[in-house]
């Protein structure tokens, strides 16, 4: 649980390509291990399955074979029993003439020939009797007296006319030639089949009329010899099939008899000796059959089946792991599929994640930009994606909160800075309105009027600036102070100009920024008329047109030069009023509105204030 | 929703590209790559020959079969356009076989075959004349064949020669010779043993259960442990006795049976009294329970056998002690020379061919094998006289012991006559006749005089005389 849960931990702290990368790998080599797993499981119990039917198979038709062809050297051993010119040689036996038996031999020879040549598998064949061995030398002999005393005689006397298999033996064992032990014998090892030859013969009376009579059946006087036939097979020709059939090289077969006794096996050593696989007893009791058994640490697959005809057993060993060799490709192949296919993965995942990472890449470093202030251009967008659009977003908010910060920080500036001009306007404006009054009065007292409506003036000024400190005032208040304004001025500067009002009377209970005439006005006065001493002009109007207010503050002073507006617009120590202003309208109103200077040097400036009027 | 089927298609599609990419190496097989030049050379001369099949048909033991064909493979390795077609039938089945396709118009180009069959085909037309291709050939002239081996059944007209050269001779087992204190046999046909030594010598070898031999009083010849010698008693065995006494099969016109003269029978009695009267050979009912004489002489059941010099592979084989020795003379050392023909079909479509390969099987080199193991004898006089070539089957190897130059090799090229196979016309149907009549003889029933002459007349009335072939 501690270690899932510290893979877990690992694995949310590394960075996102490589969990991309990972979930990736995992997502293409899971299920391509699993599949390539069940694959490799599925196709391996099918070859299993397969080659235990195939081996199985080959052992059934093996015998098969084997059995057709013993069945029909049996047929025709049993149609020899009845064979009419048989019966006749032995009608008229006489063991005593040898050379009554040498000839005899010829015409059983002939006999035999005509029943066995044709089967190659008959290595030779033999009609014996206590004389003498009926049949060609060629190839071998029967030793006379010693067969007498073997156990292929008592089987064939015991089984009384059937046919009986006999087991592998060694021809000098079983017929006591020790002389020949030591010899090259192609006969040393052979199994054989006998048969005590009941011979009879069924004779059918033919008549002129050619009706048949019923058949008489004819059998050897009882105290003539019975002989027998031997026909002997070499253990090659099970040999031969099974060594040719087999599956793998490393598969042994078995023709073994019900007590274990070998009749051919791949090591000639064997062959002649007793021996008790483990598999035995089962298919002994089965018949025939498969079934995996364990030899010597093995697991090895048998396969076994009975044959009809000599009741031997025929077995397959064949070493499972040995069998199961095409499965190694099997095994390698998947396991290349799969580190091919992880490959693959890490490749096509190194790809797909650098697309996903990357936009994310750079969305960090502007957003680590931002954090500290830096506002970085557009980040360029890949794709109409969802990183695309993230991206994209990204972007306007980018826009929208450079705006925001800018609006939000640049109002709250130019507000202070109207304050405390205001304030610096104020000083104390109770005690200094007390004290305009008291003077205006002494005025009055000593006849100076014009003191007295300068004082006036004065006074209206400290009020209001004292009374508003909101942004946006009425027009009409607005104005009212600037008249006192400018009539404290003229008074300054000793008439040096006139002022001229021309107002729409719409305008006045419109809303405007607080002061904002005062600069330009106190712009066109100090700076407009420095050089003249009389004979000024100063114009201030205001209308409204397609719902936007004009305002315009004009004098016949000394005008500018471009260079010297684009100086005043730009802020410059002297008119920090003037753009304060167009800062101001434009924030307050929005870009398209704000401030305008037309000037001709020597000839007068006018400024134009364009605010929107609603209403 | 579309992209993502966009994407997951795409990605579908790499996969499986990428898979089958993967599948495709996996299973690419290589061609089995098989320029090598034996295949180059049979394409050039396909380019320039028609490509000929020739049907070759041949008996013989595991052995043989195995050198004929690594022989015909390699006659077919030399001549790449010429593809043999080697059909190996058991001897039992052999001529019902060969009969059966010569009547189904099927008969092969070239292949063994039975001696009196062959003169009776040769006769009536169906087999070439092999002095006609000798003529034409520029490597081989007849002069270069052993002489005694050729089966020619009229002037000028031959159907071939043994398929190998076959002769008997005695051989014996060595350390029973030894153990018995006798003269070893004689390797020089002027050192022959005459009857009465061979007789002496063969009781010496003779020894019953008690361990006397046949020389002792108290022989008891009926119960015999180890015989002098064995000797089948068929005609192969008897006639080389027969030629040494200076009897024939038959007259020298081939019009009366000669084996019923004083000569003949003398011989023939010689050997069955070896049977009957000193009881130091087997008799043919005896040996029907005894091992093939070769094998006899391995489990020592007996010491000599009379035997055809094709035994020496089984001897050889068996790594016995053995020696060779020249057959025991009557009036002069000689041996039989006998076989089957190879022959060459009438009738078949490339004869230019066929005489190729029966060039090449009558060549030893390419049947070496066969020659040095001992089971067959060259054909060509070179390789009995010059020492280079003898080297190189009849010395050095265990089929071919000390004295095998002198007993079987010279004294076939200088003593060896041609068996009554290759001139007696209907040979096989006198044999028949003459066989069961000679069964009385080894069985001590009848005198050979007596045997012969008792059928001497059903004979007489088979007689046809002889083929050109002379006696040697």
């Amino acid at each position: 649980m501690k270690i899932i849960k510290g893979i877990w931990m690992a694995f949310k702290n590394l960075r996102l390509r490589s969990k991309l990368i990972l979930s990736f790998i995992c997502l293409i080599s899971i299920p391509s291990l699993v599949i390539g797993f069940g694959f490799y499981n599925t196709s391996s119990k099918i070859i299993s399955d397969n080659t235990r039917e195939n081996i199985f198979n080959i052992v059934k038709k093996n015998t098969q074979i084997i059995d057709i062809k013993f069945s029909r050297i049996e047929e025709s051993a049993l149609t020899m029993v009845v064979d009419p010119d048989l019966y006749r040689l032995f009608e008229g036996y006489n063991a005593e003439d040898e050379s009554n038996l040498l000839r005899l031999n010829y015409q059983m020879s002939v006999i035999i020939s005509k029943y066995f040549s044709m089967y190659e598998d008959v290595y030779s064949a033999y009609i014996v009797t206590s004389k003498f061995s009926f049949g060609s030398n060629s190839k071998m002999f029967i030793p006379q007296g010693a067969f007498y005393k073997t156990s292929i005689y008592s089987d064939a006397v015991e089984a009384k006319g059937k046919t009986s298999w006999i087991r592998t033996y060694d021809f000098t064992d079983m017929f006591n030639q020790k002389e020949l032990k030591n010899t090259n014998l192609d006969y040393r090892y052979m199994f054989a089949a006998v048969k005590l030859l009941n011979i009879s013969t069924v004779e059918n009376q033919n008549y002129y009329d050619g009706t048949y009579s019923s058949p008489v059946i004819k059998s050897l006087n009882s105290n003539v010899e019975r002989p027998i036939l031997i026909l002997n097979f070499q253990e090659n020709i099970f040999h031969e099939l099974y060594s040719s059939s087999l599956p793998i090289k490393e598969a042994v077969y078995y023709i073994i008899d019900r007590q274990g006794n070998i009749i051919s096996h791949p090591d000639k050593a064997k062959l002649n000796t007793k021996e008790t696989p483990v598999w035995l007893q089962e298919a002994i009791q089965k018949g025939t059959g498969s079934s995996y058994v364990n030899i010597n640490g093995h697991k090895t697959l048998v396969c076994y089946d009975t044959s009809k005809v000599t009741g031997w057993i025929s077995a397959f060993e064949v070493p499972v792991d040995k069998t199961l060799s095409s499965l190694t490709v099997v095994r390698y192949y998947t396991l290349y599929l799969a580190i091919g296919i992880t490959i693959l993965a890490i490749i096509i995942a190194f790809l797909i994640s650098g697309r996903i990472v990357q936009p994310i890449k750079k969305l960090l470093k502007a957003i680590r930009s931002i954090g500290e202030g830096n506002f970085p251009n557009r980040i360029m967008a890949v794709g109409n994606d969802e990183m695309g659009i993230l991206v994209d977003n990204f972007n306007i908010m980018n826009e929208k909160i450079q705006k925001l910060i800018e609006e939000n920080y640049e109002v709250k500036i130019r507000e202070k800075e109207a304050h405390i001009m205001a304030l610096n306007l104020q000083l104390n404006p109770h005690f200094m309105s007390n004290t305009l009054n008291t003077i205006n009065w002494m005025a009055i007292e000593n006849n100076q009027s014009e003191i007295s409506k300068m004082i006036m003036s004065l006074s209206t000024m400290l009020q209001y600036t004292m009374r508003n400190t909101t942004e946006m005032v009425r027009f009409k208040d607005d104005l009212d102070w600037l008249k006192s304004y400018v009539f404290i001025m003229k008074n300054r500067y000793e008439d040096v100009f006139e002022v001229e009002y021309q107002f729409d009377e719409r305008l006045y209970d419109t809303m405007v920024p607080k002061l904002f005439l005062q600069p330009i006005v106190e712009n066109a006065i100090i700076h407009g008329f420095e050089i003249i001493e009389t004979g000024g002009y100063l114009k201030i109007t205001g209308s409204i047109e397609n719902g936007i207010r004009n305002f315009a503050v004009e004098d016949n002073g000394k005008g500018m030069t471009s260079e010297k507006i684009l100086k005043v617009m730009k802020s410059d120590e002297n008119s920090i009023g003037i753009k304060n202003i167009d800062k101001r309208v434009k924030l307050l109103f929005g870009e398209e509105y704000g401030l305008h200077i037309e000037s001709q040097e020597g000839k007068g400036t006018k400024v134009c204030i364009r605010i929107p009027y609603d209403g | 929703m579309k992209k993502a089927i966009k994407i997951l298609s795409l990605m579908l599609i790499v996969s499986f590209v990428f898979g089958t990419a993967l599948v495709g190496c996996g299973s690419t097989n290589k061609e089995p790559v098989k320029a090598d030049a034996s295949t180059k050379d049979a394409a050039d001369a396909a380019a320039k020959k028609e490509p000929v099949t020739l049907k070759f048909t041949y008996w013989g033991s595991p052995i043989e079969k195995k050198a004929v064909e690594d022989c015909v493979k390699k006659f077919q390795e030399k001549n790449s356009y010429i593809t043999v077609d080697g059909m190996y039938i058991p001897s039992a089945d052999y001529l019902t076989k060969i009969t059966a396709m010569i009547a189904g118009n099927d008969a092969p180009d070239l292949g063994y075959m039975d001696v009196s069959m062959a003169f009776k085909m040769a006769e009536e037309g169906k087999l070439c004349n092999i002095n006609d291709f000798l003529a034409k050939d520029s490597e081989l002239k007849k002069e270069d064949y052993l002489d005694n081996i050729w089966y020619n059944w009229a002037p000028g007209k031959s159907l071939g020669t043994n398929s190998a050269c076959e002769s008997i001779a005695l051989l014996y087992n060595a350390d029973m010779i030894k153990a018995a204190g006798v003269e070893t046999p004689p390797t020089k046909a002027e050192n022959a043993w005459d009857w009465d030594k061979f007789v002496e010598t063969a009781r010496k070898l003779t020894i019953d259960s008690n361990g006397k031999n046949a020389l002792d009083p108290a022989f008891d010849y009926k119960n015999i442990k180890q015989y002098g010698v064995q000797f089948p008693t068929t005609w192969q065995y008897y006639m080389p006795l027969v030629y040494s006494n200076g009897g024939d099969y038959v007259n020298d016109d081939g019009s009366k049976l000669a084996l019923s003269s004083k000569e003949a029978t003398d011989a023939i009695q010689n050997l069955a009294d070896l049977v009957n009267k000193y009881h130091v050979a087997p008799s043919p009912v005896q040996q029907r329970s005894m091992p093939a004489p070769s094998v006899g002489l391995q489990s020592k059941q007996v010491a000599m056998i009379i035997a055809g010099q094709w035994n020496l592979l089984d001897l050889g084989a068996a790594k016995l002690n053995f020696g060779v020795g020249v057959l025991p003379k009557l009036k002069k050392s000689v041996t039989m020379v006998f076989g089957s023909p190879t022959v060459i079909f009438s009738g078949g479509k490339h004869p230019k061919e066929a005489w190729l390969l029966y060039k090449w099987l009558q060549n030893p080199e390419s049947s070496i094998d066969l020659q040095a193991g001992g089971l067959w004898m060259p054909l060509l006089k070179d390789w009995y006289t010059k020492p280079e070539l003898i080297s190189k089957w009849a010395e050095n190897n265990p089929a071919h012991p000390e004295g095998y130059k002198d007993a079987i090799m010279k004294q076939t090229t200088e003593n060896g006559v041609s068996g009554p196979a290759y001139y007696v016309k209907d040979f096989s149907e006198i044999d028949a006749i003459i066989a069961p009549a000679l069964e009385q003889v080894w069985l001590g029933n009848k005198t050979a005089e007596q045997a012969l002459k008792e059928v001497e007349p059903r004979v007489q009335e088979k007689l046809k005389g002889r083929y050109n072939n002379k006696k040697q």
